[in-house]
């Protein structure tokens, strides 16, 4: 008993040391970089100043946030239109483990080296134009990569499986008598869907959307490899700073005000979900 | 003869080749309270997914009020269901359950208010309207379910095991209620179970069944006092079957040797001496008496095996002499002296002529 809970203690301890170590300190540097000024040499200047986040909101990067914002959003409507059909054909599947499989092998290989495969596809040599020249469908090679539909297909693809995953969980569980419960009670196909299946899996929906939207948002290699010089978003812009324009504190003062707008979005999640949980835990026996 | 409300006409259903109903016919009345009995599997509620068109038959016709119903989706059919998990919609309120079925038919707002509360009062929930359904107790959810299909006034009310949720006081008080309901609003009601008391308490008409097969339909008396064979007889409360063969057929009687006695039958047609026969009869009609007290004639002769207490009656257990054993239940009587046996105590069984039920051998 007593060897135990000192293996407990040293298990917590080990934990707890990993996450403030490896998790709080780092997040902590950037909340206190992003306060400090630019120094050339050191990075930072030991000195209080508010402009980073004066610069936040300056029109040119807020235009950033917007687009970012609205790639995002459509990121997510895409591989939520693509993903529940997709989820529902899995859930009721007499395969669905092989199909669950086909959905988690990608992630075996790292997403940057998909994202390249994603460019042999799509360049103006690559399989898709070499296919489309070979049947005579167009006379010259399409230009598909360095488009912002070439962006949004690549954060679609490496997204997807973050959306289906949720969905389908959620419609798994789902009693298939409630929808025959809602054409017993006279509601069509579409009614059903719209009036029972969609309100009882919303978590799912939800869950899944946070999951697409947040990362959205930050990851920067797939608008630098299929965007192009001219696809800036929110990920790159903050890459760009620590990296190439080598202006830390305005950097942090992004990243910060992205982290707390990712915050405020999974509260609103969490709220959502106490309204909704406590009812979906109740389904009747 | 007025038209059935539902009537199959030799319809069948397989799954994966196995029929759960085979080439079946039967009618419904309208208003009438039918039960589909049988044991797990037998394919009720096959039937009851076929009316409500959750399933679609593989050949065979279906007639709801004597329209072709086969290929109607159940949006169309004028039937509501009461399933057997309830599916209540979890993320609606008490009220609003009960009102889906009103809204897809674009019920105008006033007259849905109405009819939803109207409804919610007849099964006892006007309080609970805004409860959300996880909140409710077992009884409480199954009357939403109920209140939710009745508050569309369907043609035709299905019921598949309402009450299988419920513990044994519960569900005699939801049994009296629903008899209550069927009486008030005169919809046709077809109820499924696999519990004979529910099924003789409740029921205009019983069809009782087997292997997708309906064994036999009947009036709950009749079900119970004049099975047509031998998985009805057994299948409905405790039955003696004792083996016989015809002796002697004349004007209307038989005479036969029943567990090696000779006696006086009731006759049945199509029988003739020589046939073997199964010979029914219910631990309640048997008469035991005292061997030492002298007998009724006709009687079986065996010995007390156990005597069992049960309250307003005493059940006995008589082994036979050729080794079968006799269920036999007597009541109390305040006149006759207390009803007292010795342990292998020689008895003898009798039985008012005419009560007991002859079938042929089966085999």
């Amino acid at each position: 008993m007593k060897d135990r809970s000192l293996f407990k203690t040293a298990v917590i301890a080990l934990v707890s040391l990993w996450i403030v170590a490896l998790v709080c300190l780092p997040n902590l540097l950037v909340v206190a970089a992003s306060f400090l000024e630019r120094d050339e040499f050191r990075f930072v200047r030991p000195a209080l100043t508010l402009d980073n986040y004066r610069q936040v909101f300056d029109p040119v990067f807020f235009a950033i946030f917007m687009r970012s914002f609205g790639f995002a959003a459509a990121t997510t409507a895409l591989a939520l239109a693509a993903g529940y059909p997709f989820a529902t054909l899995l859930a009721r599947s007499r395969f669905r483990r092989t199909l669950l499989v086909l959905v988690v092998i990608p992630f075996w290989t790292s997403s940057l080296v998909r994202t390249y495969a994603l460019i042999g596809l799509l360049k103006a040599k690559g399989i898709v134009n070499s296919l489309l020249l070979a049947t005579g469908l167009v006379r010259e090679p399409l230009s598909l990569l360095y488009t912002d539909g070439a962006v949004l297909l690549g954060l679609v693809y490496t997204l997807l499986p973050f959306m289906i995953l949720p969905l389908y969980a959620a419609i798994e569980k789902l009693d298939p008598q409630l929808s025959e419960a809602g054409y017993d009670l006279g509601a069509s196909r579409w009614q059903v869907l719209w009036h029972v299946t969609l309100p009882v899996t919303l978590p799912g929906i939800v869950a899944g959307s946070i999951l697409v939207f947040l990362p959205a948002l930050g990851i920067f290699y797939v608008p630098d490899l299929l965007g192009g010089a001219k696809s800036m978003l929110l990920g790159n812009l903050i890459k760009n700073q620590f990296l190439t324009a080598r202006h830390w504190p305005f950097g942090s003062a992004v990243s910060v005000f992205l982290t707390l707008l990712m915050g405020l979005l999974l509260w609103g999640y969490y709220a959502s979900l106490k309204r909704f949980n406590p009812d979906l835990a109740g389904t009747p026996r | 003869m007025t038209e059935p409300v539902v009537s199959f006409n030799r319809v069948t259903k397989r799954f994966k080749d196995l029929p759960a109903i085979d080439a079946l016919s039967f009618d419904v009345r309208p208003g009438e309270f039918l039960t589909l009995l049988g044991p797990s599997g037998c394919g009720k509620t096959t039937i009851l997914r076929l009316i409500a068109g959750l399933e679609a038959p593989d050949s065979g016709e279906i007639r709801i009020d004597g329209r072709r119903v086969d290929n109607m989706p159940p949006n169309r059919r004028d039937v509501n269901t009461v399933f057997q998990s309830y599916a209540l919609f979890p993320h609606m309120s008490v009220f609003q359950n009960v009102a889906f079925g009103l809204k897809m038919k674009r019920v105008p707002p006033d007259a849905l208010d109405q009819r939803v509360r109207a409804t919610l009062q007849m099964v006892q929930l006007e309080g609970l309207a805004e409860r959300r359904i996880h909140q409710l107790s077992g009884g409480q959810q199954q009357r939403v379910a109920v209140a939710r299909a009745i508050v569309n006034r369907p043609r035709v009310l299905l019921l598949d095991e309402p009450f299988s949720a419920l513990d044994a006081r519960l569900r005699k008080q939801m049994q009296l209620e629903m008899k209550r309901l069927h009486r008030r609003l005169g919809i046709t009601f077809i109820f499924v179970t696999h519990d004979q008391n529910e099924a003789i308490s409740m029921s205009d008409r019983i069809a009782v069944m087997d292997h997708g097969r309906i064994e036999q339909v009947g009036t709950p008396q009749q079900i119970y006092e004049e099975p047509e064979n031998l998985f009805v007889a057994r299948f409905v409360g405790e039955i003696n079957v004792f083996d016989g063969e015809v002796l002697q057929v004349a004007d209307g009687a038989l005479e036969g040797r029943v567990e090696g006695v000779v006696l006086k039958l009731p006759g049945r047609r199509g029988l003739k001496p020589g046939d073997r026969v199964k010979v029914l009869l219910r631990p309640e009609d048997l008469v035991v008496t005292k061997e030492a007290e002298g007998c009724d004639q006709p009687h079986l002769k065996g010995r007390v095996e156990e005597l069992i207490y049960k309250g307003t009656t005493v059940d006995l257990i008589i082994r036979l002499g050729d080794g079968k054993p006799v269920f036999a239940t007597e009541f109390f009587n305040e006149d006759a002296a207390s009803i007292s046996y010795q342990p292998d105590e020689p008895v003898c069984i009798s039985w008012v002529h005419g009560w007991e039920v002859i079938l042929p051998d089966e085999g």
